[in-house]
Protein backbone atom coordinates (compact mmCIF):
# COMPACT_ATOMS: atom_id res chain seq x y z
CA UNK A 1 0.00 0.00 0.00
CA UNK A 2 2.93 2.41 1.08
CA UNK A 3 4.24 1.50 -2.43
CA UNK A 4 1.71 2.70 -4.12
CA UNK A 5 1.52 5.66 -2.79
CA UNK A 6 5.20 6.43 -3.04
CA UNK A 7 4.62 5.70 -7.07
CA UNK A 8 1.45 8.07 -6.96
CA UNK A 9 3.34 10.19 -5.39
CA UNK A 10 6.48 10.06 -7.39
CA UNK A 11 4.41 10.05 -10.58
CA UNK A 12 3.12 13.29 -9.69
CA UNK A 13 6.05 16.02 -7.35
CA UNK A 14 9.18 13.24 -7.91
CA UNK A 15 10.91 12.94 -10.75
CA UNK A 16 9.78 10.30 -12.94
CA UNK A 17 12.35 8.73 -15.96
CA UNK A 18 11.26 8.05 -19.41
CA UNK A 19 13.55 6.02 -21.53
CA UNK A 20 13.63 7.85 -25.33
CA UNK A 21 15.12 6.42 -28.61
CA UNK A 22 16.69 9.43 -30.79
CA UNK A 23 16.47 8.11 -34.73
CA UNK A 24 17.43 9.95 -37.74
CA UNK A 25 18.60 9.69 -41.37
CA UNK A 26 22.92 10.21 -41.17
CA UNK A 27 23.75 13.80 -40.61
CA UNK A 28 20.85 14.53 -39.31
CA UNK A 29 21.73 16.04 -36.11
CA UNK A 30 20.98 13.99 -33.60
CA UNK A 31 24.32 13.36 -32.04
CA UNK A 32 24.13 17.38 -31.88
CA UNK A 33 21.21 17.64 -30.10
CA UNK A 34 22.28 15.12 -27.69
CA UNK A 35 25.00 16.46 -26.98
CA UNK A 36 23.40 20.09 -26.86
CA UNK A 37 20.95 18.87 -24.53
CA UNK A 38 23.53 17.40 -22.09
CA UNK A 39 26.13 19.90 -21.73
CA UNK A 40 24.44 22.55 -23.63
CA UNK A 41 27.36 22.92 -26.07
CA UNK A 42 27.92 22.15 -29.53
CA UNK A 43 30.57 19.26 -29.64
CA UNK A 44 31.97 18.87 -32.88
CA UNK A 45 30.62 15.43 -33.68
CA UNK A 46 31.64 12.32 -36.52
CA UNK A 47 29.21 10.02 -37.52
CA UNK A 48 27.80 7.94 -35.20
CA UNK A 49 28.88 4.06 -35.23
CA UNK A 50 26.60 2.22 -32.43
CA UNK A 51 25.20 4.87 -30.61
CA UNK A 52 25.92 7.34 -27.54
CA UNK A 53 23.43 7.21 -24.61
CA UNK A 54 23.06 10.05 -22.06
CA UNK A 55 20.93 11.08 -19.33
CA UNK A 56 19.20 14.68 -19.49
CA UNK A 57 16.93 16.10 -16.58
CA UNK A 58 14.45 18.39 -17.96
CA UNK A 59 12.30 19.87 -15.34
CA UNK A 60 10.99 16.88 -13.12
CA UNK A 61 12.10 14.16 -16.02
CA UNK A 62 15.17 12.52 -16.29
CA UNK A 63 15.29 11.53 -20.19
CA UNK A 64 17.71 8.68 -21.27
CA UNK A 65 18.41 9.26 -24.47
CA UNK A 66 19.71 6.95 -26.90
CA UNK A 67 20.93 8.16 -29.91
CA UNK A 68 21.20 5.42 -32.79
CA UNK A 69 24.23 5.78 -35.54
CA UNK A 70 21.69 6.89 -38.65
CA UNK A 71 24.28 5.71 -41.64
CA UNK A 72 22.39 3.28 -43.95
CA UNK A 73 23.80 0.29 -43.09
CA UNK A 74 23.10 0.66 -39.25
CA UNK A 75 19.46 1.31 -39.76
CA UNK A 76 18.74 -2.27 -39.48
CA UNK A 77 20.17 -2.15 -36.31
CA UNK A 78 17.52 0.42 -34.86
CA UNK A 79 14.96 -2.16 -33.87
CA UNK A 80 16.74 -3.49 -31.35
CA UNK A 81 16.46 -0.25 -29.40
CA UNK A 82 12.87 -0.28 -29.19
CA UNK A 83 11.71 -2.30 -26.52
CA UNK A 84 10.70 -0.26 -23.43
CA UNK A 85 10.98 2.65 -25.22
CA UNK A 86 8.55 5.57 -24.14
CA UNK A 87 8.89 8.06 -26.54
CA UNK A 88 10.90 8.87 -30.53
CA UNK A 89 12.41 11.39 -31.18
CA UNK A 90 12.66 11.49 -34.76
CA UNK A 91 15.56 13.63 -36.41
CA UNK A 92 14.99 15.79 -39.92
CA UNK A 93 17.22 17.70 -41.78
CA UNK A 94 15.12 20.35 -42.95
CA UNK A 95 17.32 20.62 -45.93
CA UNK A 96 17.86 17.73 -47.00
CA UNK A 97 14.75 17.76 -49.67
CA UNK A 98 16.08 15.35 -51.39
CA UNK A 99 15.69 12.56 -48.73
CA UNK A 100 12.56 13.41 -46.89
CA UNK A 101 11.12 10.30 -48.74
CA UNK A 102 13.65 8.24 -47.72
CA UNK A 103 12.57 9.58 -43.98
CA UNK A 104 9.37 8.89 -44.34
CA UNK A 105 9.93 5.81 -45.23
CA UNK A 106 11.92 4.56 -41.77
CA UNK A 107 9.88 6.69 -39.93
CA UNK A 108 6.87 4.51 -41.18
CA UNK A 109 8.71 1.69 -40.17
CA UNK A 110 10.06 2.78 -37.10
CA UNK A 111 6.11 3.89 -36.02
CA UNK A 112 4.68 0.42 -37.09
CA UNK A 113 6.96 -1.86 -35.19
CA UNK A 114 5.19 -3.78 -32.82
CA UNK A 115 7.36 -2.39 -29.92
CA UNK A 116 6.64 1.34 -30.82
CA UNK A 117 2.83 1.20 -30.83
CA UNK A 118 2.49 2.48 -27.72
CA UNK A 119 5.56 5.44 -28.02
CA UNK A 120 4.98 8.80 -28.09
CA UNK A 121 6.30 10.61 -31.15
CA UNK A 122 8.59 14.27 -31.43
CA UNK A 123 9.46 15.19 -34.54
CA UNK A 124 12.45 17.53 -34.60
CA UNK A 125 12.34 19.28 -38.05
CA UNK A 126 16.23 20.26 -37.15
CA UNK A 127 17.98 22.66 -39.25
CA UNK A 128 15.83 25.26 -39.18
CA UNK A 129 18.87 28.00 -38.63
CA UNK A 130 19.64 27.44 -42.48
CA UNK A 131 18.34 29.50 -44.99
CA UNK A 132 16.14 27.31 -47.49
CA UNK A 133 15.04 25.02 -44.59
CA UNK A 134 11.82 23.22 -45.28
CA UNK A 135 9.13 24.33 -42.69
CA UNK A 136 8.03 22.29 -39.65
CA UNK A 137 4.70 22.17 -41.81
CA UNK A 138 6.23 20.48 -44.94
CA UNK A 139 8.27 18.04 -42.61
CA UNK A 140 4.83 17.19 -41.25
CA UNK A 141 3.25 16.60 -45.15
CA UNK A 142 6.67 14.51 -46.21
CA UNK A 143 6.46 12.22 -43.27
CA UNK A 144 2.86 12.12 -43.20
CA UNK A 145 2.15 13.31 -39.88
CA UNK A 146 -1.65 14.02 -40.81
CA UNK A 147 -2.20 10.49 -41.66
CA UNK A 148 -1.45 9.01 -38.38
CA UNK A 149 -4.62 7.75 -36.27
CA UNK A 150 -4.22 7.08 -32.36
CA UNK A 151 -0.74 8.37 -32.10
CA UNK A 152 0.43 11.32 -29.75
CA UNK A 153 2.70 13.37 -31.93
CA UNK A 154 4.33 16.92 -31.97
CA UNK A 155 6.45 18.38 -34.19
CA UNK A 156 8.84 21.04 -33.06
CA UNK A 157 11.15 23.11 -35.53
CA UNK A 158 14.67 23.36 -34.05
CA UNK A 159 17.99 24.48 -34.64
CA UNK A 160 20.58 22.09 -32.49
CA UNK A 161 23.64 24.63 -33.10
CA UNK A 162 21.04 27.36 -31.76
CA UNK A 163 19.25 25.39 -29.61
CA UNK A 164 15.97 26.55 -30.51
CA UNK A 165 12.85 24.72 -29.86
CA UNK A 166 14.82 21.81 -28.09
CA UNK A 167 13.64 22.40 -24.68
CA UNK A 168 10.28 22.74 -25.87
CA UNK A 169 9.79 19.85 -27.44
CA UNK A 170 11.50 17.84 -24.17
CA UNK A 171 8.33 20.15 -22.36
CA UNK A 172 5.65 18.38 -24.47
CA UNK A 173 7.57 14.59 -23.92
CA UNK A 174 7.35 15.76 -20.26
CA UNK A 175 3.95 16.80 -19.97
CA UNK A 176 2.52 13.83 -22.62
CA UNK A 177 4.66 11.53 -20.33
CA UNK A 178 2.29 12.47 -17.39
CA UNK A 179 -0.59 12.28 -18.91
CA UNK A 180 -0.11 8.58 -20.40
CA UNK A 181 1.18 7.65 -17.05
CA UNK A 182 -1.66 9.39 -15.07
CA UNK A 183 -4.59 7.79 -17.05
CA UNK A 184 -2.18 4.84 -16.78
CA UNK A 185 -2.80 5.17 -12.91
CA UNK A 186 -6.42 6.05 -13.01
CA UNK A 187 -7.56 3.00 -15.59
CA UNK A 188 -4.91 0.20 -14.24
CA UNK A 189 -4.20 1.40 -11.18
CA UNK A 190 -0.48 0.59 -11.45
CA UNK A 191 2.02 2.45 -13.73
CA UNK A 192 2.89 1.11 -16.44
CA UNK A 193 6.44 2.07 -16.62
CA UNK B 1 37.82 8.73 -63.88
CA UNK B 2 35.22 8.80 -66.24
CA UNK B 3 32.88 6.14 -65.77
CA UNK B 4 32.75 3.32 -67.71
CA UNK B 5 30.16 0.76 -68.34
CA UNK B 6 31.09 -1.30 -65.12
CA UNK B 7 28.82 -2.25 -62.95
CA UNK B 8 28.38 -0.34 -59.81
CA UNK B 9 30.37 -2.34 -57.52
CA UNK B 10 33.15 -2.80 -59.77
CA UNK B 11 33.49 1.03 -60.18
CA UNK B 12 33.64 1.83 -56.80
CA UNK B 13 35.92 -0.91 -56.09
CA UNK B 14 38.06 0.61 -58.92
CA UNK B 15 37.82 4.41 -57.88
CA UNK B 16 39.01 3.13 -54.05
CA UNK B 17 42.06 1.17 -55.28
CA UNK B 18 43.02 4.68 -57.72
CA UNK B 19 46.26 6.09 -55.94
CA UNK B 20 44.46 9.67 -54.77
CA UNK B 21 41.86 7.70 -53.32
CA UNK B 22 44.36 5.94 -50.82
CA UNK B 23 44.53 9.08 -48.61
CA UNK B 24 41.88 11.53 -47.25
CA UNK B 25 41.43 14.27 -49.74
CA UNK B 26 41.13 16.84 -47.11
CA UNK B 27 44.17 15.76 -44.47
CA UNK B 28 45.98 12.83 -46.03
CA UNK B 29 45.21 10.17 -43.85
CA UNK B 30 45.68 6.85 -45.08
CA UNK B 31 42.49 4.73 -45.84
CA UNK B 32 39.86 7.28 -46.11
CA UNK B 33 36.40 5.33 -46.16
CA UNK B 34 33.58 8.20 -46.27
CA UNK B 35 32.80 9.66 -49.23
CA UNK B 36 31.54 12.96 -50.40
CA UNK B 37 29.23 12.06 -53.15
CA UNK B 38 28.31 15.47 -54.50
CA UNK B 39 32.29 17.06 -54.71
CA UNK B 40 33.63 13.17 -55.40
CA UNK B 41 36.09 12.73 -52.70
CA UNK B 42 36.96 10.39 -50.05
CA UNK B 43 37.50 11.73 -46.69
CA UNK B 44 38.54 10.04 -43.30
CA UNK B 45 36.32 10.24 -40.17
CA UNK B 46 37.01 12.88 -38.45
CA UNK B 47 37.19 15.33 -41.83
CA UNK B 48 34.25 13.63 -42.36
CA UNK B 49 32.55 15.47 -39.25
CA UNK B 50 33.53 18.54 -40.69
CA UNK B 51 31.82 17.83 -44.07
CA UNK B 52 28.55 17.20 -42.44
CA UNK B 53 28.32 20.31 -39.96
CA UNK B 54 28.70 22.31 -43.23
CA UNK B 55 25.23 20.58 -43.89
CA UNK B 56 24.12 18.42 -46.87
CA UNK B 57 23.93 20.87 -48.94
CA UNK B 58 27.45 21.17 -48.94
CA UNK B 59 28.61 17.78 -48.90
CA UNK B 60 26.87 15.21 -48.67
CA UNK B 61 29.17 12.62 -47.56
CA UNK B 62 27.87 8.72 -46.95
CA UNK B 63 29.76 5.34 -46.19
CA UNK B 64 29.36 3.95 -49.01
CA UNK B 65 28.26 0.30 -49.34
CA UNK B 66 29.90 -1.92 -52.13
CA UNK B 67 25.81 -2.30 -53.37
CA UNK B 68 25.49 1.73 -53.93
CA UNK B 69 25.71 2.80 -57.44
CA UNK B 70 27.19 6.19 -57.87
CA UNK B 71 24.81 8.03 -59.65
CA UNK B 72 27.25 10.33 -60.99
CA UNK B 73 31.07 10.09 -61.22
CA UNK B 74 32.79 13.63 -61.24
CA UNK B 75 36.33 14.60 -62.53
CA UNK B 76 38.02 14.43 -59.51
CA UNK B 77 39.68 18.44 -59.58
CA UNK B 78 41.09 18.70 -56.11
CA UNK B 79 41.65 21.95 -56.12
CA UNK B 80 44.37 22.69 -53.10
CA UNK B 81 46.59 25.79 -53.37
CA UNK B 82 48.47 25.86 -49.90
CA UNK B 83 49.55 22.87 -47.12
CA UNK B 84 46.55 20.50 -45.98
CA UNK B 85 46.43 19.58 -41.90
CA UNK B 86 48.11 16.27 -41.58
CA UNK B 87 45.85 13.45 -40.10
CA UNK B 88 46.93 14.21 -36.55
CA UNK B 89 45.31 18.03 -37.18
CA UNK B 90 42.74 19.00 -34.71
CA UNK B 91 39.11 19.59 -35.38
CA UNK B 92 39.71 23.29 -36.23
CA UNK B 93 42.14 23.33 -38.27
CA UNK B 94 40.52 20.36 -40.61
CA UNK B 95 37.46 22.87 -40.40
CA UNK B 96 39.47 26.17 -41.61
CA UNK B 97 40.85 24.05 -44.28
CA UNK B 98 37.62 22.42 -45.61
CA UNK B 99 35.50 25.38 -44.62
CA UNK B 100 38.53 27.45 -46.92
CA UNK B 101 37.81 24.75 -49.43
CA UNK B 102 34.29 25.03 -50.24
CA UNK B 103 34.20 29.00 -50.17
CA UNK B 104 32.43 29.86 -53.45
CA UNK B 105 35.19 32.48 -54.24
CA UNK B 106 37.69 29.64 -53.78
CA UNK B 107 35.99 27.06 -55.59
CA UNK B 108 35.69 29.12 -58.66
CA UNK B 109 37.09 26.86 -60.88
CA UNK B 110 37.71 28.80 -64.44
CA UNK B 111 38.99 26.43 -67.12
CA UNK B 112 39.76 27.57 -70.67
CA UNK B 113 39.41 24.99 -73.06
CA UNK B 114 39.48 25.62 -76.67
CA UNK B 115 37.56 23.70 -79.18
CA UNK B 116 38.07 23.73 -82.58
CA UNK B 117 34.95 22.40 -84.45
CA UNK B 118 34.92 20.68 -87.44
CA UNK B 119 31.73 21.09 -89.58
CA UNK B 120 31.04 18.12 -91.57
CA UNK B 121 27.76 18.13 -92.90
CA UNK B 122 26.71 15.23 -94.64
CA UNK B 123 28.12 12.79 -91.83
CA UNK B 124 25.76 11.06 -89.47
CA UNK B 125 26.11 12.38 -85.91
CA UNK B 126 27.23 9.99 -83.08
CA UNK B 127 27.46 11.33 -79.79
CA UNK B 128 30.95 11.38 -78.98
CA UNK B 129 32.87 11.92 -75.50
CA UNK B 130 35.84 14.05 -75.20
CA UNK B 131 37.97 14.28 -72.30
CA UNK B 132 40.29 17.02 -71.12
CA UNK B 133 43.32 15.95 -68.70
CA UNK B 134 43.07 16.31 -65.28
CA UNK B 135 44.53 18.76 -63.29
CA UNK B 136 45.46 18.62 -59.88
CA UNK B 137 46.15 21.10 -56.96
CA UNK B 138 45.25 23.75 -58.56
CA UNK B 139 42.16 26.17 -57.81
CA UNK B 140 42.03 27.94 -61.12
CA UNK B 141 43.07 25.41 -63.82
CA UNK B 142 43.91 26.20 -67.36
CA UNK B 143 43.39 23.62 -69.82
CA UNK B 144 44.35 25.30 -72.74
CA UNK B 145 43.58 22.22 -74.86
CA UNK B 146 42.41 21.98 -78.09
CA UNK B 147 38.97 19.24 -78.60
CA UNK B 148 37.92 18.82 -82.34
CA UNK B 149 34.64 17.78 -82.67
CA UNK B 150 32.96 16.78 -85.79
CA UNK B 151 29.10 18.37 -86.14
CA UNK B 152 25.98 18.34 -88.26
CA UNK B 153 24.20 21.23 -89.50
CA UNK B 154 21.59 20.81 -87.15
CA UNK B 155 23.02 20.24 -84.13
CA UNK B 156 21.62 20.53 -80.60
CA UNK B 157 23.38 20.97 -76.90
CA UNK B 158 26.74 20.23 -76.12
CA UNK B 159 27.12 18.60 -72.53
CA UNK B 160 30.04 19.67 -70.48
CA UNK B 161 30.46 17.02 -67.80
CA UNK B 162 33.10 17.78 -64.55
CA UNK B 163 33.01 19.23 -61.07
CA UNK B 164 29.53 20.63 -62.49
CA UNK B 165 27.83 20.07 -65.28
CA UNK B 166 26.74 22.62 -68.53
CA UNK B 167 25.28 22.76 -71.44
CA UNK B 168 26.10 25.05 -74.64
CA UNK B 169 24.12 25.51 -77.58
CA UNK B 170 26.09 25.20 -80.97
CA UNK B 171 23.58 26.35 -82.80
CA UNK B 172 24.25 29.71 -82.78
CA UNK B 173 27.54 29.20 -84.01
CA UNK B 174 26.47 27.18 -86.55
CA UNK B 175 23.67 29.33 -88.33
CA UNK B 176 26.12 32.16 -88.21
CA UNK B 177 29.04 30.57 -89.82
CA UNK B 178 27.06 28.85 -92.28
CA UNK B 179 25.05 32.10 -92.74
CA UNK B 180 28.91 34.73 -92.80
CA UNK B 181 31.22 32.42 -93.04
CA UNK B 182 30.71 31.08 -96.25
CA UNK B 183 30.83 34.26 -98.00
CA UNK B 184 34.98 35.24 -97.16
CA UNK B 185 34.32 38.21 -95.36
CA UNK B 186 37.96 38.96 -93.88
CA UNK B 187 37.07 41.87 -92.06
CA UNK B 188 36.68 41.57 -88.16
CA UNK B 189 32.76 41.82 -87.28
CA UNK B 190 30.44 40.56 -85.08
CA UNK B 191 28.24 38.14 -87.02
CA UNK B 192 25.65 36.53 -83.98
CA UNK B 193 25.34 36.64 -80.57
CA UNK B 194 23.76 33.83 -77.99
CA UNK B 195 22.15 35.97 -75.54
CA UNK B 196 22.15 35.26 -71.70
CA UNK B 197 18.96 34.02 -70.64
CA UNK B 198 17.42 32.51 -67.37
CA UNK B 199 16.94 28.80 -68.98
CA UNK B 200 20.99 28.79 -70.09
CA UNK B 201 24.27 28.88 -67.93
CA UNK B 202 25.83 32.09 -69.90
CA UNK B 203 27.56 34.71 -67.28
CA UNK B 204 26.86 36.96 -70.29
CA UNK B 205 25.93 37.33 -73.85
CA UNK B 206 27.92 35.49 -75.84
CA UNK B 207 29.36 36.60 -79.27
CA UNK B 208 30.28 35.45 -82.84
CA UNK B 209 32.92 37.03 -83.86
CA UNK B 210 34.76 36.96 -87.43
CA UNK B 211 38.25 37.29 -86.49
CA UNK B 212 40.99 37.26 -89.49
CA UNK B 213 38.86 35.33 -91.47
CA UNK B 214 38.00 33.05 -88.51
CA UNK B 215 34.44 32.17 -86.71
CA UNK B 216 34.93 32.21 -83.15
CA UNK B 217 33.24 32.32 -80.06
CA UNK B 218 33.74 33.29 -76.70
CA UNK B 219 31.64 32.28 -73.32
CA UNK B 220 31.97 32.21 -70.22
CA UNK B 221 29.61 29.53 -68.39
CA UNK B 222 28.16 29.23 -64.75
CA UNK B 223 28.53 25.47 -63.77
CA UNK B 224 25.55 23.89 -62.86
CA UNK B 225 24.45 21.52 -59.83
CA UNK B 226 27.81 22.92 -57.86
CA UNK B 227 28.28 25.24 -55.37
CA UNK B 228 30.02 27.82 -57.84
CA UNK B 229 32.58 27.81 -60.93
CA UNK B 230 33.15 29.55 -64.34
CA UNK B 231 34.11 27.80 -67.48
CA UNK B 232 35.70 29.94 -69.88
CA UNK B 233 35.24 28.25 -73.74
CA UNK B 234 36.38 29.37 -77.37
CA UNK B 235 34.90 27.59 -80.15
CA UNK B 236 36.51 27.98 -83.50
CA UNK B 237 34.35 27.16 -86.16
CA UNK B 238 36.03 25.74 -89.56
CA UNK B 239 33.93 24.41 -92.60
CA UNK B 240 35.24 21.04 -94.21
CA UNK B 241 36.53 21.91 -97.49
Amino acid sequence: MGQAFRKLFDAFFGNSEMRVVMLGLDAAGKTTILYKLHIGEILSTVPTIGFNVEKVQYKNVIFTVWDVGGQEKLRPLWRHYFNNTDGLIYVVDSLDRERIGRAKQEFQTIINDPFMLNSVILVFANKQDLRGAMTPMEVCEGLGLFDLRNRKWHIQGTSALKGDGLYEGLDWLASTLKETKASGLSSIGTSSF
Amino acid sequence: MIGSSLTGKRRLKDLLLQKDNRFCADCNAPDPKWTSTNIGVLVCLKCCGVHRSLGTHMSKVILPDPLYLWKKIFILLICRGYTKPGPDASHEERAKFIQLDMLPSTLCTVMTVHLLFLASFGLFWKSTTFMTSIIKSNLNPVWNEKLMLSVPQQFGLLDLLMMGEAQIDLQPLITSAMAFGAAGISDNMQIGKWLRSRDNALMRDSIVHIINGKVKQEMSIKLQNVESGELDLELEWTPLD
